[in-house]
């Protein structure tokens, strides 16, 4: 009950005389002290004080200051719900601060349950960065599971922050982490539960300012309509700002902190600018060492689902696969030093406890000195028997050396992104793989002792032909036969998980004009893998098609996409990417009701020739590198990393230095 | 040296306040966090997945607080008890205070094999019933010879009977009542204290509504 008895749970003194355990106390909207004579409350008595939300409550003496002025009244709501700690706050680590005592409030809302949302980085760099700040108070909200919801609605509570327990519309200003267009119900739904009025142009002074952030970020207009701004590109700077610009223009209203906010590089403000015509560059952060990072992390009481303490060692990346959004939004590249990122894995193992350790960025290997940084791990945390974790991992730079590194401790599953079976189909993607690479990377690890291998896969990309598609499974069979060669009397242990995903062009990259393929193809497609495929050692899940499809409806969608967003959640749509299946029926009605259509909006193709609803947004790479790359596509010819190969003049240098890229390839 | 006997410590620690709604597993990852950053010199398990050598009691239900549970705690080299006491004792959550630790040396035995009972109160909320008629109702309970509850397990519904692990059962009147009782521990099949509850809702008839409203674990012996 993320939120729900969260809000339930924690009633706050208005005034008191704590001494005495007598006082008034503010609690949640709709809890009267009809609803708490439900409860048996241990020696609290309560009356009613005509305002129904504060109660003059005398405590027992037994129970007297030990819940730091949070009264545990619900508890037989939290004993109802799952995994309950989920809504407690109070995790190792957390900050405390006394709200009443700084200018401005922010709570960061990760718009899917607590154990998800946890593990973004993200928000714990900027929970850290506003925490930092004296005049700031930087809390933190998660979706409920839907029991929680449940009982949180009929008790009429709100969704508040972990912090405070105050409810998010007593904020100042509303964080929301934009990662994929399947959480957009889930952000409505965090509003509406936590009392902030949905759309923008409906919330008054003294109502939060919601401020979005993250890749979708890049691609605001679907979402227009519900925030007061969005901040593009790296937050560590731009958060300051915002913040700052509450603070010292709120006092003039609602509409002058819009105007401040329009000012800002890298803030779009909806109601300020004009997407025909203004044009808003994404915020850089040029040096990783000199930006903030916690070396703290608050440790959650249940088990989320990266359940470690993460460094990111670099932002960005130079392969330039085609599909990739990520590829793009984050460039240039930029490291953090090897002594800095063992210095943050030093202290957040010591003031977290956790056993591992996992190095992030989108592509670890590629880190300069990646295997240095391995080796001093090692030596700095083996003794304690942390661990050190690589996510991501693609084929051609993975060398046995790492594959031998990474696993000293513990051996954690090992992960390879071919993308797609065919060489002809990786080079149009710029996915520079080969067959060869991936068989002797498994044949490495495999003969290093690992038993399980994940393959990652996507289909419905440009240019896809039925040979490429079950190109898959003969790879899939290579590898499968590497493996039981190279384990021998130990394959019978061998797992090969092959996942395959359903491309959604994404804004911002070379396939932002395609449309996806039609729903129906994609799930022959699937067909075809899934029948060629006869292994028991081998297991293949299929990404759902109808969520790809939502997604990639939403994801190059103009403003008008907003109206469906609501519509369907008004119609109950919550959680659409991780809950239980996606209700197609309900999203198609609310396509209806807009006059739109789902199919029609996944497999639209955009005309080069005109204007795209993202165009206001400014990633730093030019338009014309993205057409060329389109271009290289339909020929089947791969870019060269520009690492390696030089300079490919994407047009990041227009925002500041490139510090990776190679010098110009004498040729 | 792996035949020997091995040092550890038998920490008694209460798990009150929100910690109650930390549920066992995370409890147990709470102390192995908690030992990393004391760094302590714990023993850890050995092959690919090494985890440190932390054993509890049996786990207490959800929402329920414990005032005296157990951990076992295996380690490298021995160690004082006190300084175990502090260093520990200053990692954990004010939830989970330690109260007592002493220190032993351990054969092929767990420390934690010869528990016998675990004693709950519990704090009742009645909803058409008196204290005398739940006070008679305990007394009624107790001298049964049988009391047989449906379990449902993997291989179908299964009847328990539930009495022979009641040890003890009475009311203390007051404000508000109180269940204590104490249950029996066994490697097999235990009798959870909802049960102990349910079972004398059942013994009062339709009107009698009881509820727990606070479930405390008082010891372990």
């Amino acid at each position: 009950m993320g939120s729900s008895p969260t809000v339930l749970s924690r009633w706050k003194c208005i005034s008191t005389g704590s001494n005495s355990g007598r006082g008034v106390w503010r609690g949640a909207r709709g809890l009267t002290p009809q609803a708490l004579s439900r409860y048996h409350l241990g020696g609290l008595e309560c009356a009613e004080l005509g305002n129904p939300t504060a109660i003059s409550l005398s405590l027992g003496a037994a129970r007297r200051g030990s819940l730091d002025l949070v009264l545990m009244l619900p508890e037989q709501i939290l004993a109802q719900v799952q995994k309950p700690a989920r809504y407690i706050g109070s995790e190792h680590n957390m900050v405390r601060k006394d709200p009443s005592m700084v200018d401005v409030r922010v709570v960061m809302c990760y718009p899917d349950l607590y154990e998800v949302g946890m593990c973004h980085i993200g928000l714990h760099i900027l929970y850290n960065i506003i925490n930092a700040r004296a005049d700031a108070y930087c809390e933190r909200s998660f979706y409920p599971q839907s029991d929680a919801v449940v009982l949180a609605k009929q008790a009429g509570a709100q969704l508040c922050a972990l912090e405070s327990g105050d409810p998010l519309a007593v904020f100042d200003i509303v964080g929301i982490t934009l990662q994929h267009e399947l959480t957009y119900t889930t952000v409505l739904a965090m509003l509406r539960l936590g009392s902030v009025p949905l759309l923008a142009c409906e919330r008054g002074d003294g109502e939060p300012f919601v401020v979005g952030g993250g890749p979708c970020a890049f691609s605001p207009e679907p979402l227009a309509p519900f925030f007061d701004a969005f901040v593009i590109g790296d937050g560590e700077e731009a958060v300051e700002d915002v913040v700052e610009v509450v603070k010292t223009h709120r006092p003039r209203g609602r509409q002058a902190v819009l105007n401040e906010l329009a000012r800002l590089d890298g803030v779009y403000v909806p109601a300020r600018h004009d997407p025909a015509t203004d044009r808003i560059r994404k915020r850089l952060v040029a040096d990783l060492d000199a930006a903030a990072y916690p070396s703290k992390a608050i440790v959650p009481w249940v088990e989320v689902v990266h359940d470690r303490a993460q460094v990111e060692i670099a932002r960005g990346c130079t392969r330039g696969c085609r599909f990739c959004q990520a590829g793009i939004i984050y460039r240039p590249v930029r490291e953090r030093s090897p002594e800095k990122a063992l210095e943050l894995a030093r202290a957040l193992i010591d003031s977290s406890g956790h056993d591992e350790v996992s190095l992030v960025s989108l592509n670890c290997p590629d880190y300069t000195l990646i295997e240095g940084l391995i080796d001093r791990l090692h030596e700095e945390l083996g003794d304690q028997k942390v661990s050190v974790g690589l996510p991501s991992l693609r084929v051609d730079t993975f060398s046995v050396d790492l594959a031998k590194k990474v696993q000293q401790v513990r051996k954690s599953g090992l992960t390879f992104a071919p993308e797609a079976g065919s060489q002809r189909l990786r080079d149009a993607m710029n996915k520079g793989v080969t067959a060869e690479d991936l068989l002797s990377t498994v044949q490495a690890a495999f003969a290093a002792g690992w038993h399980k291998i994940k393959l990652y896969f996507m289909i419905g990309l440009p240019t896809e032909t039925d040979e490429d598609v079950l190109a898959i499974p003969q790879l899939v069979r290579s590898v499968a036969a590497v493996g039981r060669r190279t384990l021998g009397t130990r394959s019978p242990r061998m797992a090969i998980n092959v996942s395959v995903s359903n491309l959604v062009p994404k804004p911002h990259t070379p396939l932002q004009w395609e449309g996806q393929a039609p729903a129906d193809e994609l799930l022959r497609r699937q067909g075809l893998i899934r029948h060629a495929i006869r292994d028991r050692q081998v297991t293949v899940s299929f990404h759902d098609v109808r969520q790809s499809v939502l997604e990639a409806a939403i994801a190059r969608a103009d403003r008008r996409m907003a109206d469906v967003i609501l519509a369907a959640f008004e119609a109950g749509a919550v959680l659409d990417g991780s809950g239980p299946r996606l209700d197609c029926d309900l999203w198609n009605a609310a396509f209806e009701q807009a006059g739109l259509s789902m199919a029609d909006a996944a497999q639209k193709q955009f005309d080069p020739e005109q204007p795209l609803p993202w165009d206001h947004i400014d990633t730093g790479v030019d338009r014309e590198f993205l057409l060329a790359e389109r271009d290289r596509v339909g020929a089947g010819q791969a870019t060269p990393d520009c690492r390696i190969g030089g300079c490919t003049g994407c047009g990041i240098t227009r925002l500041g230095e490139c510090p990776l890229v190679a010098p110009e390839a004498t040729a | 040296m792996s035949s020997g006997l091995r040092p550890y410590a038998r920490i008694t620690f209460g798990k009150h306040g929100v910690l109650r709604f930390v549920g066992h597993l995370d409890v147990a990852r709470v102390f192995d966090r908690a030992v990393r950053r004391a760094r302590l010199p714990v023993a850890y398990s050995e092959g690919f997945n090494p985890r440190a050598k932390l054993s509890f009691g049996p786990p207490l239900p959800v929402g329920a607080e414990g005032d005296a549970e157990l951990c076992i705690l295996e380690l490298a080299k021995p160690l004082q008890a006190d300084e175990i006491r502090r260093r520990l004792g200053e990692q954990l959550p004010k939830g989970l205070a330690i109260t007592h630790v002493e220190t032993g040396r351990r054969g092929r035995r767990s420390p934690l094999a010869d528990m016998e009972r675990a004693c709950y109160e519990a704090e009742l909320v009645l909803e058409g019933s008196t204290q005398q008629q739940v006070g008679r109702a305990a007394e009624e309970l107790m001298q049964l010879t049988a009391l047989e509850v449906q379990r449902n397990t993997k291989r179908g519904p299964r009847l328990h009977d539930m009495r022979p692990d009641i040890l003890a059962l009475e009311l203390r009147e007051g404000s508000p009542p109180t269940l204590a009782f104490a249950l029996r521990m066994s490697d097999g099949p235990t009798t959870r204290p909802s049960e102990v509850i349910s079972a004398i809702a059942r013994l009062l008839g339709p009107q009698g509504d009881i509820s727990m409203a606070r479930l405390t674990r008082t010891s372990l012996v």
